[in-house]
């Protein structure tokens, strides 16, 4: 359903993304794996229109969108859960899922109303919570209104960037389970993790980036099953890595 | 120094601080919306004033109709403003835009300087100049108009903001213009309304204030003035902080002017400005920077 062939982006001089190529077929979870600077999050921000760029093709649904303005892009269909979670801070819980639905064109009040009640079965304390504001929250209640806020496009594909990123590891598992749950009910997803095994877990396919190019791409099974995987990306020392970079990442981000 | 002589001019400065805290919204809105500060925001309540004062005493319009003329024309003002001064620019840093602004501002004074001469005009009031006796408290009729209307218009922003979802997307443009655009929110079309409203805005201030001022194309400068400060020691980019920042100048000044000093009227503003940013650099209401990052 989606098809990126051969994208190159630029920030300024910065050859962020060397000609990737990828797929997800409708109904899958695809995972785009790789370390820091890979060039993930650049080619989730290309598809959705944030950059443009100078070379290569996006499809969707056949249609070439390459180019397109992110809101056209958020009205065909595709909803972006961006890293960071990016929740309107002086917005409350509801007005964030409201706006959430924007893209959704002709579209019955009470529709609305159905998708927001199945979106607080899924993360009760968001109903909760509805009231607060977006700055009140912590980062797992952060993170469940970011998917939930990306539910409400009703898009036919989400894409979700870094969704584990810094939190508790119980909410970690909360989060991809949520994330297998939205996929059971029929949204195709293509999520971005550094947290490499629990991705693939669940994922039916996965793409390796390193410095902006394709290095892997093969079944999540597969993949998991990789010598040179488990060495870079999946082993304990993987894991010790990566949890050293977060803490950077998140000092950095602080 | 007796309670009525201060009622009156609690009421005085009430007046004139709505008229300030008018022109202080539309600085924070525009500014929270692209993150610059409209030089020419205090223009945006003097074209209005001349606007109405043709209508008025050139085309013997009724105060109502004119009222209704100068709101679309400022509406419409809003959009060009926004197309000539901003737009071309608004994927340039900050300054360019600034600078844009001051430019604009400058023209439009000169521009009305153009159109209807350096001589003072004056607005026909629309209420009585017979003073209003509250139980021995003489109150300007003018005044008890420019706070009630500014008391709906706040009443409409606040409505508008909270339970609209054009509202929303307008807030959530200003907060987040990125997730905004993903989320498939028309963010050039929110600061095209930001526009609009700011200088519809400037439109209430400048029709409130024309009656009791001579309408002159240096009025927009000193209203900008004070209103810019008003923003300030409510503390910049919060919106109950333009508003009670204004209001809380305008007491001042009027007390200020006298007791103190008539002759400095238009000094203590700044020296509040002063204070303020001294010792509490958030404003009232503001943030402190380091909670922003």
């Amino acid at each position: 359903m989606l098809e990126i062939k051969g994208i190159e982006t630029w920030y300024g001089a910065i050859q962020a993304l060397k000609g990737i190529s990828l797929d997800v077929k409708q109904g899958e979870i695809v995972a785009l794996l790789g370390a820091n600077g890979a060039g993930k999050s650049t080619t989730i921000m290309t598809v959705t229109g944030m950059l443009k760029p100078a070379k290569g093709r996006i499809e969707f649904l056949g249609q070439d969108i390459t180019g397109m303005e992110a809101e056209e892009i958020a009205e065909i269909g595709i909803a972006c859960v961006p890293e960071g979670r990016r929740i309107f801070p002086g917005l409350t819980v509801l007005d964030n899922l409201m706006l959430g639905a924007t893209p959704r064109k002709r579209v019955s009040k009470e529709e609305i109303q159905k998708d927001l009640k199945r979106i607080f079965g899924i993360f009760p304390q968001l109903e909760e919570f509805k009231g607060r504001l977006g700055w009140q929250l912590s980062g797992g209640q952060l993170q469940m209104l970011a998917i939930g806020r990306g539910l409400m496009a009703n898009s036919k594909i989400l894409l979700l960037d870094e969704p584990s990123l810094g939190l508790a590891p119980v909410v970690v598992q909360e989060v991809f389970r949520v994330i297998q749950e939205i996929n059971k009910a029929g949204t195709t997803i293509l999520l971005v993790e550094q947290n490499a095994r629990m991705a693939l877990l669940i994922a039916n396919r996965g793409f390796v980036l390193e410095t902006g190019r394709v290095m892997l791409a093969d079944t999540a099974a597969n993949l998991l099953a990789n010598e040179e995987m488990k060495q870079h990306y999946l082993g304990a020392h993987a894991h010790i890595k990566e949890a050293r970079q977060r803490r950077r990442d998140e000092k950095a981000g602080a | 120094m007796d309670w009525s002589t201060n009622l009156q001019m609690v009421v005085a400065g009430l007046a004139m601080g709505s008229i300030y805290a008018l022109v202080a919204l539309g600085f924070v809105l525009i500014f929270n919306a692209v993150n610059v500060v409209n030089f020419a925001q205090g223009e945006f309540a003097m074209v209005p004033a001349f606007v109405a004062v043709w209508l008025m005493s050139y085309l013997n319009l009724s105060f109502a109709m004119t009222c209704v003329i100068t709101v679309v024309f400022m509406g419409i003002f809003g959009i060009v403003f926004e197309r000539i001064a901003y737009y071309p620019l608004r994927n340039r840093s900050f300054l360019p835009v600034i600078i844009s602004t001051i430019g604009v501002g400058i023209f439009l004074k000169n521009g009305a300087q153009l159109i209807f001469g350096a001589e003072p005009l004056s607005m026909p009031r629309p209420t009585s100049p017979e003073a209003l006796n509250f139980f021995g408290v003489f109150v300007d009729p003018q005044y008890i108009v420019i706070i009630l209307c500014t008391l709906a218009l706040l009443g409409f922003q606040y409505f508008f903001f909270e339970k609209t979802m054009l509202g929303k997307k307008m807030l959530a443009t200003a907060q987040d213009k990125q997730m905004a655009r993903l989320l498939g929110i028309r963010v050039a079309t929110m600061i095209a309304v930001t526009f609009v409203y700011s200088s519809i805005l400037g439109a209430a201030a400048g029709i409130l204030v024309g009656p009791i001022f001579f309408v002159t194309k240096d009025m927009g400068a000193m209203i900008g003035v004070k209103a810019f400060c008003s923003s300030i020691v409510g503390g910049f980019g919060s919106i109950p902080g333009a508003i009670l920042g204004g209001l809380f100048l305008g007491v001042i000044e009027v007390f200020a002017a006298y007791y103190v000093s008539s002759a400095y009227r238009d000094a203590f503003a700044f020296i509040i400005l002063i204070l303020v940013l001294l010792l509490r650099p958030q404003g009232i209401f503001g943030e402190k920077i380091a909670e922003k990052a």
